[in-house]
């Protein structure tokens, strides 16, 4: 366990600046999950933390050490990959194994500390198969054991989770879960499945082009989102947005551009309680089974609604839109989040 | 379209290949092992069976004997140091891609050289008195050896005219199969604590073993037919240093015209290449790594 600061981290890849600058804090032992969208930097930020790329200003610190100039093997850190990056050439065992000789453990710990890993995960039948005669998901398994064995002080994972099918990735997602409750050490998990960073992270920090939007636990960045890039970021379908101008019998606060309400708030009817956002017709409809998302176009903006079950509404069909006073988001012309209140 | 079809088909596209497979390969091989067991006179104009007496010859022949040894001898001092400098060349040129470029063209340049023009070129280098490697050697306050002159140091010489000519082929070979090797995985041996040296004994060496023992059984089966070289260098001297069993052969056949041993000899060139390179699949069966 440690932790881990970046401070004011910067990169560039020739003249491309990738990543402007970034200070985050983490705890030891705690879960923080990197999400944004692609190219933002993610990757990159995790890759810098491991040591295999050099900021190009700025210094990374795990536990109060400065890590900037150390190199990989010398950070304990441990890393799944996304391709898993398993020795192909290697059975399982010795892959496992392969970090515990280096740093030159004798035999009977390196047997011990796989036997541990291999129950903890499930591996103890696999051990003398090669990476090819594995299915996805034990690749990954093996992948995580080989991060684990060496009791990393942090471990990193960069989407480990991105080649599995849908209901592979819930297991092995309660499976991390249940891990970090039984090694709590430090993690950084990048991801940019949202359901993933909301249900796995104790905080999850937000990037946008390199920069850190918020971080902040699940709810809070659901809940109070800083930006409107966070905003429209986190929670599915995202935040419809309109223009504050479109807007009647709601104060809105001063400087405030554009107004938020989340699809989940959105109610195909009006009536006195309600604000009214304006009306349109249905462009698409997407059954979900347990929910339905009812995307109409209100003027120049589009707005998904979220419904329950199987609603009557049909392509073409003109529906009022409104929502709660109280679900509504505020954002001023440089997309900061404004209170209610102001 | 019918099975029967598929399989015209099927023979119709490989025809041509197995035509000049057959036409250029084949026959003239079962042609040389049917020679092999006549005596023709001087002409070529008659020939008697005598059954296997040219390879009796051959294995009574103290010349003989010392052309295979020569030949090994050649061919261990050419094929494994150009395997392993190959190795180390391509290693350093892909772990800096500023140089890639240039250095691979440079490398590369010597294979594109015609063996003739290049064996001149180290006539010159070799050249006991005007030589520019004694030059240098003899600046050093040393005495430079009459490379081609000495029987010592004949083979070692025309081995690294070789050596110099085919480095650059096998570099290449070297160099794709580097660039194949995943990123992530060396990364991720980095991480595992691995230093540079053990990434690549335990990474990239195990990976790229395929390419390995490509380059291997090429180079090993190109020095055992070497001749450019050694016809222009040394003529297969001094006292036969350098008379390896195909420069013997060449001479058998074309000088001598004994064209029974001659085919015996291509016979006999053919078991042991066969031979060698299949000991080098045997070793390499629990050593090298498909995926
Ligand atoms: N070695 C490199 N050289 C040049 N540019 C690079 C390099 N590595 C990454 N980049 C650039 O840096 C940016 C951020 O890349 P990064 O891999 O960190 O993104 P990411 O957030 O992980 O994206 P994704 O979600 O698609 O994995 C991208 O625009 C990418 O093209
Ligand atoms: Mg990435």
């Amino acid at each position: 366990m440690a932790s881990v600061e970046f401070r004011n981290v910067n990169k560039a890849f020739g003249t491309n600046i990738i990543v402007p600058g970034l200070n985050l804090k983490i705890a030891s032992g705690e879960f923080v999950a990197l999400v944004g969208p692609s190219g933002c930097g993610k990757s990159t930020c995790l890759r810098m933390l491991a040591g295999l790329e050099q900021p190009t200003g700025g210094r990374i610190f795990i536990d109060d050490r400065d890590v900037t100039e150390i190199s990989p093997k010398n950070r304990g850190v441990s890393m799944v990959f996304q391709s898993y990056a398993l020795y192909p050439h290697m059975t399982v065992h010795d892959n496992l194994a392969f970090p515990l000789k280096m740093a030159k453990l004798g035999a009977s710990e390196i047997t011990e500390r796989i036997n541990e890993v291999a129950a903890m995960l499930d591996l103890s039948e696999l051990l003398l198969r090669k990476p090819a005669q594995l299915s996805g998901g034990q690749k990954q398994r093996v992948a995580m054991g080989r991060a684990l064995v060496r009791k990393p002080q942090v471990l990193l994972f960069d989407e480990p989770l991105s080649n599995l099918d849908a209901q592979l990735r819930v297991r092995v997602r309660s499976e991390i879960a249940a891990l970090h409750e039984r090694i709590k050490s430090t993690i950084v998990y990048v991801t940019h499945d949202q359901v993933e960073a909301m249900t796995l992270a104790d905080r999850i920090a937000i990037l946008n082009k390199g920069s850190l939007e918020q971080a902040g636990p699940p709810l809070e960045v659901y809940g109070l989102p800083r930006t409107r890039f966070v905003a429209s970021f986190i929670g599915t379908p995202p935040m419809n947005f309109v223009k504050a101008s479109t807007l009647h019998g709601v104060k809105i606060p001063s400087g405030t551009t554009t107004v938020g309400f989340r699809p989940e708030a959105t109610e195909l009817a009006s009536s006195g309680e309600l604000i009214r956002i304006g009306s349109g017709k249905v462009s698409l409809v997407e059954p979900l089974g347990s929910t339905t998302h009812i995307h109409l176009r209100v003027g120049d903006d589009s707005i998904i609604a979220e419904s329950r079950g199987t609603p009557a509404q049909r392509l073409g069909d003109e529906l009022a839109v409104s929502t709660q006073a109280s679900s509504l988001f505020f954002f001023d012309a440089n997309g900061n989040r404004v209170d209610a209140g102001a | 379209m019918s099975r029967r079809n598929d399989l015209w088909l099927g023979w119709l596209l490989l025809f041509p290949t197995l035509f000049v497979l057959g036409m250029f390969t084949v026959l003239p091989a079962l042609e040389s092992l049917y020679l092999s067991l006549f005596d023709f006179n001087a002409f070529m104009t008659r020939k008697t069976f005598v059954g296997l007496s040219n390879y009796s010859m051959l294995l009574n022949s103290p010349e003989y004997w010392q052309s295979l040894w020569v030949t090994f001898y050649f061919v261990a001092f050419t094929a494994i140091p150009s395997v392993i400098l190959a190795l180390f060349v391509a290693s350093v040129l892909d772990a800096n891609p500023f140089f890639r470029g240039i250095l691979r063209t440079v490398f590369l340049l010597p294979v594109a050289v015609s063996s003739a023009m290049a064996a001149m070129l180290w006539i010159f280098l070799y050249n006991p008195t005007s030589g520019y490697l004694n030059f240098i050697i003899e600046s050093f306050g040393f005495n430079g050896p009459n490379w081609l002159g000495d029987p010592q140091w004949a083979i070692p010489a025309v081995a690294l005219a070789s050596i110099w000519k085919e480095l650059g082929f096998n570099v290449i070979f070297f160099l794709a199969g580097l660039a194949s090797v995943p990123t992530d995985l060396k990364e991720a041996a980095a991480l595992d604590g691995a230093g540079p040296v053990q990434v690549f004994r335990h990474v990239t060496l195990p990976i790229l073993s395929p390419t390995v023992l490509f380059v291997s059984v090429i180079s090993v089966l190109n020095a055992f037919q070497s001749f450019g070289q050694i016809h222009i260098l040394t003529i297969g001297g001094p006292a036969g240093a350098t008379t390896t069993m195909v420069y013997n052969l060449y001479r058998d056949a074309f000088q001598n015209f004994q064209t029974g041993s001659a085919s015996a000899q291509a016979v006999v060139l053919f078991i042991v290449m066969l031979v060698g390179t299949s000991i080098q699949f045997r070793f390499a069966r629990s050593r090298v790594h498909y995926r």
